[in-house]
């Protein structure tokens, strides 16, 4: 089972606020459990407050989400705890030997709280405790996509990388539009452990987009039209330039590119004079996020249109191929060894207030099929990133639940 | 107000003919820019004008929602209620929270072109904050002194009067999301959207905003509309005329606030009768169609986690006893906002339920235009928001609001839940106010509107809701090509 410790927001100090004062990166694993704890001060206070030479009642329920077993374990420790102040329980009492015992919580933390009488008149205990979320259980899906946890942080999140091979022994490069940052895994949590600002000229889009590649100890970082490179050995060093155009390059699968604009403090693309047939780029309809494909052979790009439509386009990016209906706008390719080696990976139509899914779709030479079920997020997909070296792509996702941004490699599976 | 049968059809119609054009517009899950969104308040918005808002007015929540469409604050609340950088890009303080600095962000202006500076930024504050708080330039930061400890700082300044603007004579200009582009006080609210606005420009062009305007027009104006507020007992035909309903948790919570002159506050044991005579879970059911949660607390259960310990349930026999009390119980008068047919409603069923335990009340509807100080009155139906997600800041919000304290005597402790558990009974039992129902923040939204999301503690975050239109976008101006 999974648990994770939600720490609560500590002040927020200079240096931890400029560029990252929200990323406090969380997995953690709790210790010795709170609540059990909690119960246990309860117990304390009100051996305290109550009379240990009459019986009393104590009726227990519960108004969270916790575990049966871990409800019992707290309420084993909280009797055990009277029982040693001397006081002697019984299965019932009258109102004024009566008290009830709640395990409930508000945003922050567990609580403990025990109603009672006190002199005639309603009087309450109360002690909180770390509130530990249960997670769900993590089997693994029948299906076609499996997915890995990285991390999460409070703040948005564009890209991140790991620089080094995929484990927590390396450190991992994330890009926010603040700058980048450089984590380091220290069990039981990430840290920061560098951080260097990405100074924008210009406003960025609400929906911006960023992208980070490392490669044999240097990295490269862009956000609109500012490209920056640095080394993770001294990312303080980071040099940055801002270009007269948004120009981003495309990767083909058949080691082709094609350049096309992000359009200033917005969230689509528009196709260059120079991607595919000239004539053609003015009548292309822009984009919000393009994948390459090389299925059968084929060399194929997949762009989701801003009208909400999905094309499929030659690698001549002449006319569409196809039209793809129902797909959201944030999509990327995944090289693979199931089917024809190529899937989509397309997230579900829908908003940024929804929860969110991904699925993979292979190209049957006329349209898309699915190739196995969605996954499911709990929130939208903002950002899926192609990674060619790994053969995986990186996933964020906005957890509407708690409002973190959760980082995930997604991979292809095969059913095997 | 009567409404026929032919305008409920018509609105109806309206309703159904934008869920159909909805299914032919293309789903996506990146927003779009362009188009105007149209919303319609319930509240009488009396200024734009950020020296001009207090708190605990009926209106104040919205007047601050509006405020926060134009004007920035040095640090602001993230969707989840935690503190973020607002205008401040980061700050600092000493040990003992005497000496704060805020650094500002780079590249701001207000709405006329005028840059963003620490001096500026001071001049603002200066106008808003307590004259004993000692504030000062520093560089490009603004830095604040105090002779005493004061950790709460951020809280401060994360709601209430501390908006920064620029003020030249009678005009204030913000660096907020949107600009004024028409503003007509208590009808009228015309937005557009600022394209160097420093957290990226809002995806709609225009916003469109209808103030004063009641429940069951909003209801009937909703073809035209995007976002209307829904009185309770329309939620459901709004939900089966296939329109988007959107609902908050509990964010407001319905309470009789005694007035500091009234009668009711002359024995105590007369307002406890009445708490205890009043059947709060019908009014959640039958008037508030079941919208809500009983409330004998200030906060809600989810905000709390101790609201159940408050008991909700009317004890007749001990309201005639305390009633009994009390040689001579005077005829009360509680006064309600006349142009709300559900503080009407609820007004009334309290003093029906006053009745049975042998209290008098008079229910009396008052002008939502608020008069300070005219109406006699001996308790007062009011909707008391919850500022923040933070149990200790609403509930110390909620407390001045029921007894302005006016810094008279320091408020009471309330960091830990023992300690909020404690103030929130010491105010019901001082009889101060008696909790009725807390209630969530109820639209009903066009499905055209994409993003639409209220925060925890209720509100709006307009600059992020795009609209979904099929047209393909222009690209702005200076596209760098």
């Amino acid at each position: 089972m999974n648990r994770r410790c939600f720490a609560s927001l500590r002040p927020l100090v200079f240096a931890g606020l400029l560029l990252f004062s929200s990323l406090a990166v969380i997995p953690a694993a709790c210790g010795e459990a709170a609540m059990t704890g909690a119960a246990r001060q309860l117990a304390q206070k009100l051996a305290a407050d109550l009379n240990a030479k009459q019986p009393w009642h104590f009726e227990f329920r519960d108004l969270t989400d916790s575990s049966v077993a871990d409800f019992s374990e707290a309420r084993q420790a909280f009797e055990a705890e009277l029982t040693s102040h001397g006081f002697h329980l019984v299965p019932s009492a009258p109102a004024e030997n009566s008290v009830r015992v709640t395990l409930s919580k508000d945003p922050q933390e567990g609580l403990w709280i025990a109603e009672f009488l006190r002199d005639g008149k309603a009087d309450v205990e109360i002690v909180p405790f770390t509130l530990i979320a249960m997670g769900a259980a993590t089997l693994p899906p029948p299906i076609s996509i499996q997915r890995q946890f990285v991390f999460e942080q409070p703040s948005p999140l564009f890209d991140f990388v790991w620089a080094g091979p995929p484990d927590s022994n390396s450190p991992l490069l994330v890009l926010g539009p603040a700058g980048v940052s450089l984590l380091r895994y220290n069990k039981p949590q990430w840290q920061l452990q560098a951080s260097v600002s990405l100074s924008q000229q210009r406003a960025l889009s609400r929906d911006a987009q960023g992208q980070v590649r490392f490669s044999g100890g240097a990295f490269e970082a862009r956000i609109a039209d500012v490209f920056c490179t640095g080394t993770i050995a001294n990312i303080a060093a980071m040099q940055c330039n801002a270009g007269p155009q948004n120009v981003w390059r495309f990767s083909g699968a058949d080691g082709a590119s094609v350049t096309a604009i992000l359009t200033r403090a917005r969230n689509w693309f528009e196709w260059s004079a120079t991607a595919g047939a000239a004539s053609d780029a003015s009548r292309r309809v822009p984009f919000f996020s393009l994948a390459a494909l090389g299925a059968g052979g084929q060399s194929l790009w997949v762009a989701s249109g801003v009208d909400g439509k999905t094309r499929v386009y030659s690698g001549a990016l002449t006319d569409p191929l196809a039209t793809v209906a129902g797909w959201g706008s944030t999509l990327a390719s995944i090289h693979s060894s199931c089917g024809d080696g190529w899937q989509i990976l397309a997230t579900r139509s829908g908003d940024y207030a929804t929860p969110d899914a991904v699925q993979a779709f292979e190209w049957s030479g006329k349209e898309f099929r699915a190739a196995g079920a969605a996954i499911e997020f709990d929130g939208p997909v903002v950002v899926l990133q192609s990674d060619a070296d790994s053969g995986e792509t990186r996933a964020v996702i906005h957890n509407l639940k708690n409002g973190n941004y959760e980082g995930y490699t997604l991979k292809v599976s095969c059913g095997r | 107000m009567k409404v026929t049968r032919l305008r409920f059809l018509a609105a109806a119609s309206c309703l159904l003919a934008v869920v159909a054009g909805a299914a032919y517009s293309h789903a996506a899950t990146r927003p779009r820019y362009g188009g105007t969104l149209r919303v319609e308040m319930r509240a009488y918005v009396n200024s734009m004008d950020p020296r001009d808002w207090y708190l605990g007015t009926p209106d104040s929540a919205s007047s601050e929602r509006l405020l926060m469409l134009v004007f920035d604050r040095l640090v602001e609340l993230d969707s989840d209620g935690r503190i973020a950088p607002a205008l401040a890009i980061g700050w600092q303080h000493d040990a003992n929270f005497t000496h704060w600095q805020f650094l500002l962000r780079d590249d701001v202006k207000f709405h006329d072109g005028t840059p963003l500076t620490a001096s500026s930024a001071v001049s603002a504050l200066q106008a808003e904050i307590p004259e004993r708080w000692h504030i000062a330039v520093a560089d490009h930061a603004v830095a604040f002194n105090f002779a005493e400890p004061h950790p709460q700082l951020l809280n401060e300044l994360v709601a209430g009067r501390s908006f920064i603007f620029r003020a030249t004579g009678d005009t204030v200009i913000g660096t907020g999301p949107f600009r004024i582009a028409e503003w007509r006080a208590q009808q009228r609210l015309v937005l557009t959207a600022s394209d160097d606005y420093w957290a990226g420009r809002p995806y709609v062009d225009r916003v469109e905003i209808g103030l004063g305007i009641a429940l069951q027009q909003q209801y009937l104006d909703l073809g035209k509309t995007d976002v209307a507020e829904l009185a309770p007992n329309l939620l459901r035909r709004v939900e089966e005329s296939g329109a988007h309903v959107s609902v908050s948790p509990p964010v407001e919570v319905w309470a009789l606030i005694s007035q500091p002159d009234g009668r009711a506050v002359a024995d105590s044991r007369v307002v406890q009768a009445l708490s205890l005579s009043i059947d709060r879970t019908s009014i959640v059911n039958v008037l508030l169609q079941r919208q809500g949660e009983p409330a004998s607390s200030l906060l809600p259960q989810w905000l709390s986690g101790y609201a159940f310990a408050f008991s909700t349930g009317p004890d007749l026999t001990r309201a005639k006893q305390l009633r009994s009390q009390v040689s001579s119980s005077p005829v009360l008068t509680l006064v309600y906002d006349a142009a709300d047919a559900l503080a009407m409603q609820i007004a009334q069923r309290v003093a029906v339920n006053a009745r049975d335990a042998g209290i008098t009340i008079t229910a009396t509807g008052e002008s939502r235009i608020v008069d300070r100080g005219a109406p006699k009155a001996d308790l007062r139906l009011m909707r008391l928001r919850l500022v923040r997600p933070d149990a200790e800041q609403a509930l110390g919000a909620l407390l001045e609001q029921v007894e302005p304290n006016n810094g008279a005597t320091p408020p009471a402790a309330l960091h830990s839940p023992q300690e909020r558990y404690a103030a929130e009974q010491a105010a019901i039992e001082s009889a101060r106010v008696i909790p009725l129902a807390f209630v969530p923040e109820l639209y009903a939204v066009n499905p055209v509107v994409k993003d639409w999301r209220i925060p925890r503690w209720g509100g709006w975050d307009l600059a992020s809701v795009w609209l979904d239109q099929p047209e393909v976008p222009v690209a702005p101006k200076g596209n760098g090509r």
